[in-house]
């Protein structure tokens, strides 16, 4: 007899995954800091162990009241064990004790505390010692929690190269055998730019994931909002660009509910019921906005908050201030030129002088979905609807997720 | 109504080496086959066996033997076990089939008894 579909199922399927994703990197990341950087491994090996005995344990016994603090525990004593067979291991028993359980509780979806294990993580693996490329995978591995294709998907590269650049990175850091902690102020400069990025991906992988049945993992942007936070309020993190960092996460988290309809499909900026846009997220952006204007540096995240301030401040699409946002992303094509940029503004300038403008700003779509989307769009909107169709179909055929694949497959329909 | 006793066969650390999304896939399975018995009423006990670190007793001339195992480097050792109720033994083979324990490792096997009643 099959088991049937009880309430039970989501809501263990929830826990599972959230576990998954969430603790296991959270406890690599406690443990790492304890054990220092060369050993990760070690962390991450006794993690896996907890997740094992959770697998072999917990359909005999059910699930623990707390399984975060169960699982911390286990890897906690895996750790010893493993340790105790070196030299060290008796010392390192003292220093391992006070390793509180990763706490599960949140008084709220974006205040919980700073979370200083994870920022110092982050830090440690954004180590000069490796290259800046290694740094940002490192970082979004162990510390984010990002699987290798994900972090592929958003560093516009693949999987085979990410995983060797991963394999380099661990044996760079063992051999160096660098201590986790917070680097003096005078080094920081150097890591946090590194660590941004890290944050800026991870949370791109939560608003627009690279494949699946999902478009959105808020998961993702939670924690990257979280800890970008952290970074902008922390005495030796903080500075213009982290406010202007944690601005821009907020600001566009504060979007997440309306990215996809109650149908399942995907919704352009445009056809998004905005009464539905987090208010919360958006004056908290707008704080942290006010605050990153304190310096004379203009940063590319000053650059894309201020994007996302207009967005989230415009009564609707048609009454927003498009030209400012063309503007703003001529500055940003100067510091941090790209394709993905290029795209951005060409669709601005369509908005703010007409899709005649937009088309011929549009850089050549080849391979990228968005861009054929808004060739196809330009196209319809200037009556060019039989070449717009060709772009759509293309659109549709290298969607990434399927509620962006619906609302092509809806486009191309009427 | 009877009971059947479910014993799982693997070899000791068989998942050791699933990849992290694998491992907590399994879980998730495996603890949603357990707790659907479970709300059903189904699971009358169970208990998850540590691979290695027992004795094992025997007579041997008249004499007992006592030795350690099985060892973890065993290839086979009875992992653990579940009481079931069901109807007959088709209904526990079937709870048996659905087990997650089988999909986990090709080498993993399950054995389905019978629990003698006293009436």
């Amino acid at each position: 007899m099959r088991p049937p579909a009880d309430a039970l199922q989501p809501s263990i399927h929830r826990l599972v995954d959230t576990l998954a994703r969430d603790s296991a990197s959270r406890l690599v990341a406690a443990l790492a800091r304890r054990l220092g950087a060369g050993r990760i491994a070690v962390a991450e090996d006794a993690v896996q162990h907890a997740l094992l005995q959770a697998l072999s344990l917990w359909p005999f016994k059910g699930v623990p009241d707390r399984p975060e603090a169960w699982l911390a525990t286990v890897a906690k004593n895996r750790a010893l064990d493993l340790l105790r067979n070196e030299a060290r291991g008796v010392m390192l028993a003292d220093e391992l004790t006070p390793i509180a359980p990763a706490s599960t509780e949140s008084t709220g979806r974006f205040d919980r505390e700073l979370n200083d294990d994870e920022l110092a993580l982050l830090f440690a693996v954004c180590h000069p010692a490796l290259s800046p490329e290694a740094r940002v995978t490192f970082a979004l591995k162990t510390v984010c929690g990002l699987t290798v294709p994900q972090i592929a998907a958003g560093l516009l590269s693949e999987p085979t190269t990410i995983a060797q650049r991963l394999v380099r990175a661990r044996r760079q850091l063992e051999a160096s055998g660098v201590a986790i902690e917070t680097p003096p102020p005078d080094v920081l400069a150097d890591r946090a730019e590194a660590v941004r990025t890290a944050l800026f991906l991870m949370f791109n992988e939560g608003y627009s994931a690279s494949s699946g049945e999902a478009l959105t993992q808020p998961e993702f942007c939670v924690e990257a909002v979280r800890l970008s936070r952290a970074l902008a309020v922390h005495p030796v993190t903080c500075s213009p660009a982290s406010d202007a960092h944690a601005a821009l996460l907020a600001l566009t988290a504060s979007r997440l509910p309306t990215r996809v309809g109650p149908d399942g499909v995907a919704q352009l900026l445009e056809d998004q019921p905005r009464e539905q846009w987090d208010r919360g997220l958006i004056a908290l952006g707008l704080e942290h906005l006010e605050r990153s204007a304190r310096g004379r540096v203009l940063t590319v995240w000053h650059l894309r908050a201020e994007i996302a301030a207009v967005h989230a401040l415009a009564p609707s699409a048609a009454e927003t201030d498009w030209a400012r946002i063309v503007a703003v992303y001529d500055q940003l094509r100067d510091i941090d030129p790209s394709p993905v940029v290029e795209l951005a503004r060409a669709v601005a300038l369509g908005r703010a002088h007409g899709p005649a403008e937009g088309l011929a700003a549009l850089p050549v779509a080849d391979g990228n979905p968005y861009g054929h989307a808004a060739t196809a769009i330009f196209l319809t909107e200037l009556g060019r609807t039989d070449e717009a169709r060709g772009h759509f179909e293309k659109a549709r055929s290298l969607a990434r997720t399927e509620p962006e694949r619906r609302l092509l497959e809806r486009r191309l329909r009427s | 109504m009877a009971q059947f006793l479910l014993l799982l066969h693997s070899a000791p650390n068989y998942a050791a080496d699933l990849p992290r999304e694998k491992m907590m896939e399994m879980t998730r399975k495996y603890i949603a086959w357990a707790d659907a018995l479970r709300q059903k009423g189904k699971i009358v006990g169970g208990e998850k066996l540590t691979a290695s670190g027992g004795r094992q007793l025997r007579s041997s001339g008249g004499k007992l033997v006592v030795s350690d195992g099985p060892y973890a480097e065993a290839k086979d050792v009875l992992g653990g076990y579940f009481i079931v109720e069901a109807r007959d033994l088709a209904e526990a083979e079937a709870i048996a089939r659905d087990c997650p324990h089988m999909a986990l490792a090709p080498s993993n096997w399950a054995e389905v008894r019978p629990i003698e009643d006293m009436q």
